[in-house]
């Protein structure tokens, strides 16, 4: 079984609670940045807010596509969920190019980063939280399938990553102090935090445009479909054409078959809802519709 | 690519592909195996030696393929297949629908 429906209200317990250690983190960077003067904590500021802005529009995202479809909106909302993940890819762009100018500006004219111990707890703690939200995000995508779940996982990844090695780097800074090149950890740092960012935002955006653009669910599920109609081998004559996509954490599946003209329309009906059902419970939660057709 | 020949051994089509089946090179399957002077064969092998990937959209063809083969009162069966490809054909369901056999001569005492 794949792709079972999304559970909305563990998903946004667990976008409230990302919300939450994203605030106290974003104010906690930032009382840290304005006491010190290190790149490394003023950028991490900055990606702290990409980062709340980030999470703040997915709970609002999955409370909107929670939604029961109405007549203006009858597929639902769920492709809001991809135009949010692609906001959040462009945001972390933003951050990226953010990071890098800076590093520039401190590659050009040095300077030892002073007041960072605050920073360094602070980088330490963030580490530890993000790699606990990691690993609850993963344990709820092997359950159930969602653009936003995904890109939050990721998110959680990188950051986790970026606030260990950020705090790696500010305690190397502060014990080869009077070494020149130590000067030049802090930007050097940021750097990588640019890599990650660009990863990341790359991402969390080619996976959404391909859903936005209804693209066909992966081999994996499709051939897994093609199982459902090679079990049911003898219930119909044709297999026309078999159209699939997503739409957030939704799944439609569209099978166009050709039948044997001499049945019923009675016996037809029985056969296509015995096959819908039987993919159904391969997909979960999924939309399936079993079209008699004559033609491709 | 792919690259499609055949025979006719003891009154039983063998289909050769050589190459790749997938959503690009279904329709050169759907062309050769329409053709007239395969279309009146019930009895098909499809020789899998040289081919190298078959995504579900070749496997929606081939159905095609077996579908029309039984409408005529016979059937179609696969041989040679590669590692890569029967694990595709198990997945699927398709090695126990219509047969995996070690090579044609097996597959058409098989099909015969």
């Amino acid at each position: 079984m794949i792709s079972p429906p999304t559970n909305p209200t563990s998903k946004e317990q667990g976008l409230r609670v990302a919300a939450l250690i994203c605030l106290i983190d974003l104010l906690l960077t930032g009382g840290a940045a304005f006491f010190s003067n290190s790149l490394t904590i003023l950028s991490d500021f900055f990606k702290e807010g990409a980062d709340f802005v980030s999470v703040l529009a997915a709970l609002i995202t999955v409370r909107l596509v929670n939604r029961n479809p109405n007549e203006r909106f009858a597929y639902g909302i769920g492709k809001l969920e991809n135009l949010v993940s692609i906001g959040i890819g462009l945001l972390m762009l933003a951050s990226a190019m953010f990071i890098l100018f800076q590093a520039i500006g401190h590659f050009q004219h040095p300077e030892k980063a002073h007041g960072t111990l605050p920073g360094i707890i602070i980088f330490s703690c963030s580490s530890f939280f993000g790699f606990k939200m990691w690993f609850h995000n993963r344990d709820l995508l092997k359950i159930q399938s969602s653009a936003i779940l995904a890109s939050q996982s990721r998110l959680w990844f990188s950051k986790a990553w970026f606030d260990l090695m950020m705090a790696s780097v500010l305690i190397l800074a502060i014990v080869f102090g009077r070494y020149h090149w130590s000067l030049y950890l802090d930007p050097l740092a940021s750097l990588v935090g640019v890599c990650f960012l660009l990863h990341g935002a790359w991402e969390v955006s080619t996976s959404s445009v391909h859903e936005l653009l209804d693209a066909s669910l992966e081999e994996a599920s499709q051939l897994i479909i093609m199982r459902k109609l090679v079990d049911h081998f003898n219930d119909y004559e044709s297999v026309h054409k078999i159209r699939t996509r997503r739409s957030g954490s939704d799944i439609y599946i569209e099978v166009f078959l050709g039948f044997d003209s001499e049945l019923k329309m009675g016996e037809i009906q029985r056969r296509i809802d015995r096959l819908s059902l039987t993919i159904q419970d391969a997909f979960m939660g999924a939309e399936v519709n079993i079209i008699a057709s004559s033609q491709s | 690519m792919l690259e499609i020949s055949s025979e006719s051994i003891n009154n039983v089509l063998v289909i050769s592909l050589i190459g790749r089946l997938d959503g690009i090179t279904s329709k050169t399957f759907i062309d050769k195996t329409n053709e007239p002077e395969m279309s009146t064969f019930s009895r098909i092998v499809l020789d899998c030696k040289d081919l190298n990937y078959i995504s579900s959209e070749g496997l929606r063809v081939m159905l095609m393929a077996a579908k029309k083969a039984k409408s005529l009162g016979g059937s179609l069966t696969l041989c040679a297949v590669n590692a890569a490809v029967n694990e595709v054909m198990m997945i699927s369901g398709f090695g126990a629908l219509f047969g995996v056999h070690s090579n044609v001569q097996d597959a058409i005492a098989a099909i015969s």
